[in-house]
């Protein structure tokens, strides 16, 4: 297995991003991959755009992962999905996106118009080599805690098997960043996710 | 002591790390993106006196009063803040520092991910006389930083690390003896169980200080004493100059003759990925450089590039030493360098194949940040577009009431800024003709200023004592959401706590205006939107100095609702003017306008501009 990939994350400020950066670089480390991820701070908790590059394996040292050439693009949110994310997604990469949109402010004032869901899907379909739409926020309120959107995420990323290490070495390093008591709950939304994405691949 | 564990550390976080390993006793600064998280990280270590000065000037010449008194300081900064603390690393240059250790980490924002300008903080190593080291990860930073305190000790130097937002904000792996449980962070140390390392300076404090009192010639910069100074500061650059030469720090990598890049910092890695077969000379030291090592490299290829994100001033010494460089020429003087720009750079060099197209980039609606739900200083804004004042503006979350449709504040230039902006305003237009203000009765026009607590303590006392002295006739708006919100909610002289958990005597904006000769001040909450209106007409029509505080805790910092949300009633006929507060739960739906329950904190400043009384929190318990 190629050891190195690069993977690119993108959405709205508090959709957990960090999170899903830190687990995945701790999942790297564990591997005894190199890893360098980069964070976006400040304007994302104030409803700006969120991004981590994360690099996984001995390919490059720049904390930015260079135009298409991700492996992989999170889109946890649509519209941010389609704004960067095909500036990354490399020829043949995977990308995974979270159908929901959150409006902007010119949009919810009335003065902007948002794109249908379904219009910046299937735009993002022509960039990337596969494309899963998982309904990460959906599948999470279903479990009764909407902040494990990006949980079942990274449970989908793991079964896409361009990861570097297993599903049981992610989960691992996932545990060792939540806070206490929700150990159940993320288990619980690491799993739904992978079977989102079996399910998604059978289709 | 061997190292055995990984850690995933932040630059910022690894220079905490570094500091601390090196025995610093002393640091000092003041929030600033991308440098906050070096402080609050070391101030998780045993053994350091960390603070949250007043502003960079302040911490800077705290750190100087440390390392007078022979202990190893550190400040930390961004570089706008370098701007504020330049005054004191000048004289800090002159005088040496007589045997403690002082270095001051400054980080640069190229791409402005969160600043007003992105000069490139290289030239103050120049211009001030200051080595410069600039690490390209974080285990360079960690590192560097024991270098920098050795470099300033031995030359007698404050000691300039310089960081980048992608050096200061990405993270990477550092080795330690023993990795910390859970994850190191803002808040938490880098090693578990840290014990507090000594300064490896045998002199008390009271010795050191005891040997400054009695060499007034390098201490008291009077024009003749700083005269026989200036030839000790160049004579010692040309010292670390030859030093940088065997430093170790500036490192060849040998590979193919034809191309040999010279780069330092971030920009290292980019360039390292794009042309990994070029040769390289990469630099730790950016100031003084090894001139030997360059010149023996240059000699040695065929081309040489130069790679630097924003000013080109690596290519210009090069040049200056009567090297063919070729840099600005391919790569962006504005902006972020990325492994992007370098490609375009290297293909228009001739030296690369182009990145594969780029995918058109779609037209969609942009996010700019906004103010949170529930944010005290929307309202405020929102009156003084109704007012239709003109408003110098400052630095901070509210910089964000310039955003439509709000759009309430018309300048942002530093901090403390806008203050003086707003008497100088005033002085000018007493020279109009006729006084169209004070005639039509209103107060369109009119200027204003606002500036947040924390800017207040920052740069404002000066400022306002100038305008109540010179009887400048404003109103300052002081949003007061006690504590400083935009880097992440740091502690300042008015919120009664210090980076060291204390508690202090919580500093009072009014009790302050008063003593600083202002006469009328008011305080008001920030939600009450009439009566901020009400003060803001009594003020404005008395063409005094006037002080309203404008106080309301920060909304994301309190984070839990206040009240239950609101909601909206048959009355709505879709008129949208409670859209005009740009709050993020009301939305526009169809005729009429809708709440997005989840977002809304119950604040109820919508409630008082609703002309139809429609937005009631009746029929909710949040």
């Amino acid at each position: 297995m190629d050891k190195a990939c690069d993977i690119y994350a993108v959405g709205v400020g508090g959709q957990g991003i960090m999170r899903l950066s830190e687990a995945l670089s701790r999942a790297a480390v564990k591997a005894g991959l190199e890893v360098r991820i980069s964070e976006s701070h400040g304007g994302a908790q104030r409803g700006g755009v969120a991004t981590g590059h994360i690099r996984i394996g001995y390919r490059a040292k720049a904390p930015v992962i260079p135009a298409r050439g991700a492996d992989a693009v999170v889109g946890m949110e649509v519209l941010e999905a389609a704004r960067s994310g095909p500036r990354f997604i490399r020829p043949g990469g995977v990308f995974l996106v979270n159908p929901i949109s959150w409006p902007p402010l010119g949009v919810l004032t009335g003065r902007e118009r948002l794109p249908a869901v379904e219009e910046l899907v299937s735009a993002l379909r022509k960039v990337a080599g596969r494309l899963y739409v998982v309904p990460a926020t959906e599948m999470a309120d279903r479990l009764g805690r909407r902040i494990l959107a990006n949980v079942v995420m990274l449970g989908a990323l793991v079964e896409c098997a361009i990861l570097p290490f297993d599903a049981r070495c992610l989960e691992d390093a996932l545990m060792e960043t939540v806070p206490a008591g929700t150990e159940d709950a993320n288990r619980e939304a690491f799993a739904a996710g992978r079977a989102a994405l079996r399910e998604a691949m059978e289709r | 002591m061997s190292e055995r564990d990984t850690v995933l550390l932040s630059g910022n976080e690894a220079v905490a790390l570094g500091a601390y390993e090196a025995g610093v006793k002393v640091a000092a600064a003041y929030p600033g993106t991308p440098s906050t998280e070096i402080l609050e990280n070391l101030a998780s270590y045993p053994g350091v006196y960390c603070e949250w000065s007043s502003n960079e000037k302040v911490a800077l010449d705290g750190a100087i009063g440390a390392a007078y008194a022979g202990r190893r300081a550190l400040a930390a900064m961004k570089h706008v803040g370098l701007n504020v603390a330049a005054d004191s690393l000048f004289y800090a240059v002159y005088t040496g520092l007589g045997g403690g250790g002082l270095v001051v980490a400054v980080a640069d924002d190229p791409g402005m991910h969160s600043s007003q300008n992105e000069q490139d903080s290289r030239q103050y190593a120049r211009f001030a006389r200051v080595p410069m080291l600039e690490p390209s990860d974080s285990a360079e930073a960690r590192q560097y930083v024991k270098v920098a305190f050795e470099l300033s000790e031995r030359f007698d130097t404050p000691v300039l690390l310089r960081l980048t937002t992608r050096t200061s904000h990405s993270r990477s792996p550092v080795a330690v003896a023993s990795a910390p449980a859970g994850v190191a962070g803002r808040g938490r140390p880098a090693v578990a169980d840290p014990l507090p390392v000594p300064d490896p300076h045998a002199r008390s404090a009271a010795a050191a200080l005891a040997e400054l009192a009695a060499d007034p010639g390098k201490y008291v910069m009077v024009p003749g004493n700083a005269r026989l100074r200036h030839p000790i500061v160049e004579e010692r650059m040309a010292a670390v100059a030859d030093w940088a030469e065997t430093s170790g720090l500036c490192r060849t990598e040998p590979g193919d003759l034809k191309v040999g890049v010279v780069t330092a910092g971030v920009a290292y890695h980019y360039a390292r990925e794009i042309l990994p077969s070029a040769s390289f000379l990469k630099l730790g030291m950016v100031w003084p450089l090894p001139r030997r090592a360059i010149a023996d490299f240059a000699s040695r290829v065929a081309r040489v590039l130069v790679v630097e994100e924003l000013d080109p001033f690596l290519e210009e010494a090069l040049r200056l030493m009567g090297i063919e460089v070729e840099g600005k020429r391919y790569f962006p003087l504005v902006g972020e360098l990325d492994p992007a720009a370098v490609r375009r750079g290297m293909a228009a060099a001739g030296l690369v194949a182009p990145a594969p197209s780029p995918c058109p980039p779609p037209t969609l609606p942009a996010r700019p940040p906004v103010l949170c739900p529930g944010c005290g200083h929307r309202p405020i804004f929102y009156a003084l577009r109704r007012l239709g004042t003109v408003v110098f503006g400052d630095i901070g979350c509210y910089t964000l009431g310039a955003l439509p449709p709000l759009a309430a504040l018309h300048t942002c230039g530093c901090m403390g800024g806008g203050l003086g902006n707003l008497q100088g305003a005033l002085k000018a237009l007493e020279f109009d003709a006729s006084d169209v203000q004070a005639e039509d009765g209103t107060f369109r026009g009119r200027p204003v200023a606002v500036l947040g607590d924390s800017t207040f303590f920052h740069a404002g006392l000066p400022a306002l004592a100038n305008l109540a002295y010179n009887q400048g006739g404003g109103l300052v708006v002081i949003l007061d959401n006690h504590t400083t919100a935009m880097t992440g909610h740091q502690d300042h002289p008015g919120t009664g706590r210090t980076l060291m958990a204390k508690t202090a005597p919580a500093l009072d904006p009014e009790a302050i205006a008063r003593a600083l000769g202002v006469e009328q001040v008011a305080t008001v909450d920030a939600y009450d939107l009439d009566a901020f209106l009400r003060t803001a007409r009594e003020f404005l029509a008395s063409r005094r100095p006037a002080v309203i505080v404008a106080r309301r805790p920060c909304a994301l910092k309190t984070r839990r609702r206040q009240r239950a949300p609101l909601v909206v009633a048959e009355a709505c006929n879709g008129c949208g003017i409670c859209l005009r507060l740009g709050c993020p739960p009301l939305l526009r739906d169809g005729e009429k306008v809708r709440v997005d329950p989840d977002l809304c904190t119950g604040c109820g400043v919508c409630v008082a501009v609703c002309p139809r009384r429609a937005l009631t929190t009746e029929g909710g318990e949040g």
